[in-house]
């Protein structure tokens, strides 16, 4: 039979296809979709701040870049959440890529990353998370970019956050996002496992500091897990000639964050 | 448990390997098997001979992906079953309505080389999808892979079950016409 032929053929083609298609369990468990629902509402403070702004200036491409990225819940519900803000961004189109393929965005995008050196900063700042049981971390770092019709760049994201090797979401400790609407707000992105983020007493201590290019920058950074885990995030918000940008990197070291924030932020001067 | 854990539990050859893969992909093997069989029971056999494949395969294999790599074993198995059933002339819920859904991509065929056309079409198939954009790639691979019912496809994507109706119909006119193209006749 036909349809079976190119059935079987559809059961043979590349893994790499079916990674990005499948690493979702189809019926998931009801646990599986609390979380996915949490990874939702996280999703959706994250598309608060990138396509809002974006879609109020114009239609927005929207370019997804991960790198090392292994988790598709955070991609499929950031899409569900873009569209539930921002319907009219129907048109939007959306590439996930691999690490070795960021060249190919960045000639889509027509722009260079300020993203190399600032990346590898944060994926060091990762590194420093280690939890007191033993428990090994997955690493993921992503950057967001968001272009204008006019293909000019309307917003960055540049995200930093490690997640725990399995994704059953069980985390035992955090990968805190320090989404926001406005600078100095804090969401604690739900969902993702943290204990006391809700916790009036127990509220992220914000620091702010100016880059060498004059940009203000907020870092949030809260201790959860004990003192050995510093959770950070910092986070950048600018206008300028009608180009917004946005930075939030979290969970690194202060001194990470403050560094890969700085040579992002100043990457666009 | 990180993948390569369990992985290396397959290589040492501990029986734990089996509970890991069931406490990680338990779930999602299942749900692949359940897509296509539409029955529990079977669908739980067939992933419980997925566990036994993987533990007969593993080594020597070294699976880079083992949501896939275990995937792909149940699908198989759960298709052999489908067609043992449809020797038997039960009814199977997903896969009939795939079977005919796709019908319509493929052109009339003739005598071509089969173990070569396949893998020709294969390719054509896999050169289709990375023509895609990611999230319409992915659909379709949860439906014609997977066999996930429309309205889970809708419910992950956050999409109406009629959009995603809509937009596996203009794909498989693309692919049809990619397969045209590409000189397909089965």
């Amino acid at each position: 039979m036909k349809q079976e032929k190119l059935l079987n053929a559809i059961g043979n083609i590349d893994e790499e296809l079916l990674y990005g298609a499948m690493e979702e369990p189809a019926l998931p468990s009801v646990k599986k979709s609390r979380s996915r629902l949490k990874w939702c509402v996280a999703a959706a403070c994250l598309c608060v701040l990138i396509t809002l702004p974006a879609a109020a200036a114009n239609k927005e491409l929207f370019v997804n870049v991960w790198q090392n990225f292994t988790d598709w819940e955070v991609r499929t519900s950031g899409k569900i959440a873009i569209k539930e803000l921002a319907p009219e961004l129907l048109e939007l189109d959306g590439g996930y890529y691999p690490q070795e393929n960021i060249e190919a965005a960045e000639e889509f995008l027509g722009i260079t990353l300020p993203k190399s050196a600032a990346l590898k900063e944060a994926e060091k700042a990762y590194f420093h998370i280690k939890f007191e049981n033993g428990d090994s971390l997955t690493k993921h770092c992503y950057v967001d970019l968001g272009k204008d019709s006019e293909g000019r760049l309307l917003a960055i994201n540049v995200e930093a956050c490690y997640r725990y090797g399995n994704r059953y979401n069980k985390l035992p400790v955090t990968v805190s996002y320090g989404l926001t609407t406005e600078l100095n707000s804090y969401d604690n992105g739900g969902g993702r496992g943290v204990t006391g983020m809700d916790d009036e007493e127990n509220q992220p201590e914000q620091i702010s500091y100016i880059t060498p290019s004059g940009r203000e920058c907020t870092i949030f950074y809260a201790t959860y897990t004990g003192d050995k885990h510093v959770l950070c995030s910092g986070y950048g918000y600018m206008t300028m000639d009608n180009m917004l940008i946005s930075v939030t990197i979290h969970h690194g070291s202060e001194k990470a964050v403050r560094s890969a924030m700085t040579q992002i932020l100043d990457g666009f001067e | 448990m990180e993948d390569k854990q369990i992985i290396d539990l397959y290589w040492e050859r501990s029986e734990q390997a089996i509970s890991a893969t069931a406490i990680k992909y338990g779930n999602y093997c299942h749900s692949i098997s359940y897509n296509i069989l539409h029955n529990a029971e079977d669908a739980e056999e067939c992933v419980n001979a997925t566990y036994l494949a993987a533990w007969e395969s593993i080594p020597p294999n070294r699976p880079q992906r083992l949501a896939v790599y275990l995937g792909k074993i149940t699908r198989n198995f759960s298709l052999n079953r489908v067609k043992y059933y449809s020797a038997q002339k039960r009814g199977l819920g997903q896969t009939d309505l795939v079977l005919s859904e796709l019908e319509d991509c493929i052109p009339a065929s003739t005598g071509v080389e089969q173990q070569v056309e396949e893998r020709l079409l294969v390719k054509a198939i896999e050169a289709f999808l990375y023509s895609q954009p990611p999230e319409k790639r992915n659909i379709f691979i949860r439906r014609y892979w997977a066999m996930t019912p429309i309205k889970d496809i809708a419910r992950s994507f956050g999409m109406s079950e009629s959009k995603i109706m809509s937009l596996l119909f203009r794909m498989r006119k693309e692919l049809k016409k990619h397969l045209e193209k590409e000189g397909f006749t089965l």
